[in-house]
């Protein structure tokens, strides 16, 4: 008997238990607690969502960075056998013609510089409209 | 694309979606889940596990923001059902890991999947000990048996006919109650 008892109340609360999304108040009452501040336990968890924002902002950043990094190696590799007509005609085209400031500056982008433009997407968009181009992602 | 094709939500796009969040409205809802099923699985329920279903909601958070386990968002549409998910994964292997050590009693069948039958209801001895509990509290006893039966507090005011804050208070009681049952069986 004892059993059918607990299977009772397991069910009781695993009810209670899917009433909560959407009832907040019921969400307090299970949570009222004496013993416990409950204020104080869901600000530790904000801001334990404030420190993984920071971690998943600096992830992105660097994964970002690393990506930037590696397509100029291989756009650097894959510029050396395209003819310089070729790229002169695709620059040329209306649409690219933003382009042709930053893709003059490739040759010489120190990591700081790459930093930069990496920080706000530029070089990024940038090589991912060069690689489509110009084939460059299967070197 | 399928619907049952998996579609994971990374980097950015997680930063975007997971910034759009009220956290504030998810972070309780979290917390009390965790708890509840914790208490639908554990016979004893202490202050030692209430600080475990805090630390479960807290894990499961930080679990989706460092993309440790991906969220597939064909499966879980949503935050939250992404997160209960999350939680119940770890209430399970916690108490995988404890009752190894038999720290904690546990419901000695798994009734997560199992729907209460009228007649599992309406036999007399089934109900006799939980009965007992709510001798002197009618409004606790009905709410309870209302909840096992499935039925949200807003349909439990018109059903009872009680205003709703007096069904919050019965729930109180319930689970208060249900606590105090739990120690005396120990």
């Amino acid at each position: 008997m004892e059993e059918k008892n607990n299977n009772i109340i397991s069910t009781y609360f695993d009810n209670l238990a899917n009433l909560i999304e959407n009832d907040n108040e019921l969400a307090e009452v299970v949570l009222s607690d004496e013993a416990i501040d409950m204020a104080q336990e869901k600000h530790k968890t904000t801001m334990l969502i404030n420190r993984l924002e920071t971690k998943l902002k600096a992830k992105i950043r660097k994964e970002k960075y690393q990506k930037a990094l590696s397509k100029l190696k291989r756009l650097k590799d894959g510029l050396k056998n395209k003819p310089a007509e070729y790229i002169d005609q695709y620059l040329n085209k209306p649409e690219n013609l933003a382009l042709r400031p930053l893709f003059n500056k490739l040759g010489k982008l120190s990591e700081s510089d790459i930093q930069s433009m990496v920080d706000d997407a530029q070089l990024l968009d940038l090589f991912d409209k060069i690689d489509e181009n110009f084939d460059l992602e299967d070197e | 694309m399928s619907e049952n094709e998996k579609k994971y939500l990374l980097g950015e796009q997680l930063l975007i979606r997971l910034k759009q969040e009220d956290w504030d409205d998810l972070i309780p809802k979290l917390q009390a889940y965790a708890e509840t099923k914790i208490k639908a699985k554990c016979l004893y329920f202490t202050q030692e596990l209430k600080q475990v279903a805090l630390d479960i909601a807290n894990e499961a958070i930080e679990k989706l923001w460092t993309e440790e386990r991906k969220w597939d968002i064909n499966y879980y549409k949503t935050v939250y059902s992404f997160l209960l998910g999350a939680i119940d994964s770890l209430i399970s292997s916690y108490f995988k890991e404890v009752s190894k050590n038999k720290k904690v009693s546990l419901y000695v069948t798994d009734v997560r999947n199992k729907t209460i039958t009228d007649n599992d209801f309406e036999a007399a001895d089934l109900k006799n000990n939980v009965d007992e509990l709510f001798n002197d509290d009618v409004d606790a006893g009905l709410v309870f048996d209302l909840i096992v039966q499935g039925c949200k507090p807003s349909d439990i005011s018109k059903e009872l006919g009680i205003e709703i804050n007096k069904v919050y208070n019965a729930i109180k009681r319930v689970n208060r109650k249900l606590l105090e049952a739990q120690k005396l069986i120990k």
